[in-house]
């Protein structure tokens, strides 16, 4: 699996990720929800209009028979009561011209009488005429069963073969005796017509349907000369789904499309009203909205992507300046400015940041001016301790010798005094010499040669040296030395009057004799840090040489260890206090290290080591300095 | 504003060229899609609407790809004469190389001749129509169907229109002697949909319910119905009966004979019984031959 840490600890990455997660799920997510509320709002608007068109078509089919039907009742109530003669057939024919003209969407109008003759306008034609009998024909058979007013069933008219319905009302003579029953047909195909007019949507279509026997009273497509067999078949399925669903309304599927179909009863004629239309015609509104919301979340997504990145930048980028301040100012470049961006937190924060600079920059000055101040106090410190020691040291040897000079000068004194007093003068401005010359060595060390040196053998030729005095004062000397042949880097001199000093405290920490126990060993180094003098050609000694010089004196107190190696610090009457603090500066310019381990009354141990390499190396480095 | 304008963030902008790229690139592909995602709709019109009209006689009339859908159109549309007489011109007009349409169409102007009502025809419009019925039976010779009904058509003005009853009866002698077998073309000019439910069974075709109808039975008929001499009223009804037994013409033929004179209707009152037996005619005309069978007594059979 990949992974980009650089990314992963990127605040800019984080920070933009962030928003543009928010982003992508509140941008879509809002654009779905507008998605998703349109749709039902329109699909609820759709029903309503579906509903309200098929309610409005049926009303105004009831409005158009009831027309029928009411001249019918008018037709009727002039033949009963005489104000046609209902046997002037001329009579009857003006009648009915005069009620077809006012009414043109009257197909027929027409009386059939109980004999079997029937009157018609306009007329039948003469073959149709010939072989007609009213009294079979539903409209009569329907009017006379009922006894009032009827409308028949969807037929097919004799005289023309176009299906049809007919208002009828029976006519009955002054006895209530049924005389004929008159008739105006309805043609069918003009309800076809009518709803083909009607515009609803672009496909859709409204139709009517007789309940009883489902015949297809009107529909946009009988009014054509062959329908059409796919708008049947739509027609078919939705009439399926009602019957099963019962519902006023509802989806249907067809041939993979939906539709959706509502319908309204037209009470009183045993009819349905439906309307149908695609789905997909009308959604046709929202897919545009869609395509708008999508086009219009990704632009919106790609601006407040765009704008994030650019927040991101903002954040940023102020941060990113401070990050370079604070690494310039870590550096050490207390001169740097963050330029402040003109943004209120980001600029106060850098104006801030650069007040710290600026802060520290004078901090620090001050801190140089008061470490100067203090070296320069340190010296004088040192200084006045140096001379109070000089002083100190000075002052007593030139009190004798003043005293002694006096007893030699004056010849008053026995010759026996004189001379001590001259010895006396002799052994102190020895002392004073030996004084200075430690003085000396410690305020002007000579600086140190090196060269490879076997440390260990100079620290046995040191003790073979001193063994006699340890001898004489009762020290028993154990030597713990190595074989193993490295070299060391050191100046041999100075090594050597490390050791003699070592040696010579040791020795006085025992004025009633001892035991002295010497030992050396290589080992390899634990700290490789590298070394800051060129002693060494690899930079890195592979080895140290330890050495250990215990002594079984008085020890040292506590607080005394760690003054140990401060000049003039002595915790002998006879001491100057300079030995220590001279081994401690010739260990450190051999880039070694010294530690002393004390308890008082048992003893002392002084830990020495030495940086060394293999002897294989001497010679390469022999060649390189020669 | 001053400082919403200093702002880094529009400054950043003012100085990116490639921001103000993706910054108006969304704008105007969004703006593009909304206007270009839908093609304006033109809205589905009927294809009756769309269809093609023609202009006859100040009327528009629609067009249709063949020439039994023109007649059929022009025959079941309209109620008005002049407009209906104009639709049928234009099948004359347009299918004058189909030769039964033409000569249904123009079957139909010879009846529209008569006037709005043919009971108020006079006698120039029917001679104009009889000749006009001529001229058919002349052009459409070939054509039987076209010649029967032009036949029965030239009877019926005779007898019925112009009171001649001997030329009426001679054009339907005619038309049985000719056109034995042309039937009477009784179908629906429009399509009519029925769904049986509620197995919702589809039926896209009006069918009338009535028997097998022959121009000659019809003619036989109105012979029965228009002489005055016996022998030729049996004669016609010996034919019917012989030819077009079941047809309902026959049931009307037995119900003249029975309520016209003794002497006639005495010879078919075993016709009569045998028709109502066999027939079972409807209530009405069955009750009509039985009223006429009353208190006669057969002669023939």
């Amino acid at each position: 699996m990949m992974s980009f840490p650089k990314f992963q600890h990127s605040f800019q990455v984080r920070v933009f990720l962030s928003l543009a997660l928010i982003i992508t799920i509140f941008i879509p997510g809002t654009g779905f929800l507008s998605y998703h509320q349109a749709r039902k709002a329109i699909e609820t608007q759709m029903q309503h209009y579906s509903i309200n068109m098929s309610v409005q078509i049926a009303e105004q089919i009831r409005q158009f028979m009831s027309k029928h039907m009411e001249n019918a009742r008018l037709t009727k109530a002039f033949l009963e009561n005489n104000i046609i003669d209902v046997h002037d057939e001329n009579d009857l024919i003006d009648y009915f011209y005069i009620l077809k003209k006012n009414h043109p969407e009257f197909a027929n109008v027409y009386f059939g009488r109980l004999d079997g003759s029937f009157v018609m306008v306009p007329p039948q034609k003469p073959q149709t005429h010939k072989l007609y009998d009213p009294r079979t024909r539903p409209w009569y058979k329907g009017a006379i069963i009922s006894g009032g007013e009827h409308w028949t069933d969807a037929y097919l008219f004799a005289s023309s073969q176009n299906p049809g319905i007919t208002a009828s009302c029976p006519i009955y003579n002054v006895k209530r005796e049924a005389i004929g029953v008159c008739g105006i047909d309805v043609d069918l195909s003009t309800f076809s017509r009518f709803l083909q007019n009607i515009k609803i949507d672009n496909q859709g279509y409204a139709y009517i349907i007789e309940n009883r026997h489902g015949r297809v009273i009107a529909h946009p497509d009988l009014t054509r000369q062959s329908p059409n067999s796919m708008h049947i078949d739509l027609l078919s399925t939705c009439l399926t789904d009602l019957k099963s669903t019962g519902k006023q309304s509802g989806l249907t599927v067809f041939r993979g499309k939906e539709f959706f179909s509502a319908y309204t009863d037209c009470h009183g004629i045993g009819w349905t009203v439906g309307v149908t239309f695609p789905m997909n015609e009308l959604l046709k509104y929202v897919q545009t909205m869609k395509k708008t919301i999508v086009t219009s979340v990704i632009a919106a997504m790609v601006l407040c992507l765009m704008l994030s990145y650019l927040l991101t930048l903002i954040i940023v980028t102020p941060l990113k300046a401070l990050q370079t301040g604070i690494e310039r100012v870590s550096s050490g470049n207390l001169d740097f400015n963050v330029k402040p961006p003109k943004l209120d937190i980001a600029e106060s924060l850098a104006n801030s940041f650069n007040q710290m600079a600026q802060s520290l920059k004078d901090s620090q000055a001050e801190l140089k001016r008061t470490y100067t101040e203090l070296v320069e106090k340190e010296k004088m410190a040192a200084l006045g301790q140096m001379t109070a020691g000089i002083a100190h040291e000075l002052k007593n040897p030139l009190g004798v010798i003043l005293g002694s000079a006096q007893v030699v000068a004056n010849a008053n004194r026995p010759l026996a005094m004189r001379e001590e007093a001259a010895r006396f003068i002799v052994d102190e401005t020895e002392r004073l010499d030996k004084s200075l010359t430690a003085f000396l060595a410690f305020s002007k060390p000579a600086s140190p040669v090196f060269s490879p040196t076997d440390i260990v053998a100079l620290l046995e030729e040191t003790i073979s040296v001193m063994e006699p005095q340890k001898h004489d004062k009762g020290i028993d000397v154990i030597m713990e030395t190595t074989s193993e042949e490295k070299y060391c880097q050191a100046d041999g001199d100075k090594i050597r009057r490390v050791f003699l000093n070592l040696l010579i405290n040791a020795s006085q920490a025992m004025p009633d004799g001892g035991k002295l126990h010497v030992k050396a060993s290589y080992q390899a180094r634990k700290d490789k840090t590298e070394m800051t003098y060129s002693t060494f050609l690899h930079k890195v000694p592979e080895w140290e040489l330890a050495i250990t010089i215990t002594d079984s004196g008085h020890g040292i107190l506590p607080n005394q260890i760690d003054k140990i190696f401060e000049p003039f610090v002595s915790f002998r009457t006879d001491g100057v206090g300079l030995g220590l603090s001279i081994v401690y500066r010739i260990i450190k310019l051999h880039q070694a290290d010294i530690t002393i381990d004390s308890i008082p009354d048992k003893g002392t141990t002084v830990f020495l080591k030495f940086p060394c390499d293999d002897k294989e190396n001497e010679k390469e480095i022999q060649s390189t300095y020669n | 504003m001053a400082r919403e304008i200093n702002s880094p963030c529009f400054q950043y902008y003012l100085r990116n060229p490639i921001m103000w790229i993706m910054t108006v690139l969304p704008i105007l592909a969004c703006a593009l899609l909304t206007q270009c995602g839908e093609p304006p709709s033109v809205p589905t019109q009927h294809p009756e609407i769309q269809m093609e009209t023609v202009c006859c006689n100040g009327y528009e009339i629609h067009r249709f790809p063949s020439g039994e859908a023109q007649l059929r159109y022009a025959l079941s549309r309209f109620s008005d004469q002049l407009e209906r007489r104009a639709a049928l011109e234009v099948v004359i007009e347009y299918f004058s190389k189909v030769k039964p349409v033409r000569a249904e169409a123009e079957l139909e102007l010879a009846y529209l001749e008569l006037g709005i009502d043919h009971r108020f025809a006079d006698r120039n419009t029917c001679i104009q129509a009889l000749n006009t019925y001529r001229q058919i039976i002349t052009r459409f010779s070939d054509l039987p169907r076209i010649c029967a009904k032009a036949y029965w058509y030239m009877g019926w003005i005779h007898a019925d229109l112009l009171n001649q009853k001997r030329e009426g009866i001679a054009y339907y002698q005619t038309v049985y002697r000719r056109y034995p077998e042309t039937r009477i073309k009784i179908e629906s000019p429009v399509s009519w949909v029925v769904f049986v439910m509620p197995q919702i069974k589809t039926e896209i075709k009006a069918t009338a319910k009535q028997k097998s109808l022959y121009w000659a039975s019809l003619a036989l008929l109105e012979v029965i119905r228009n002489s005055v001499r016996e022998e030729e009223r049996l004669e016609a009804f010996q034919a019917l009966w012989s030819d077009y037994r079941d047809s309902l013409a026959t049931g009307y033929a037995l119900c003249a004979l029975l309520n016209g004179p003794a002497s006639t209707s005495c010879k078919v009152v075993g016709y009569a019984k045998d028709y109502l037996e066999k027939q079972k005619p409807s209530q009405p005309l069955a009750d009509e031959i039985r009223k006429g069978l009353i208190d006669k007594k057969p002669s023939v059979k």
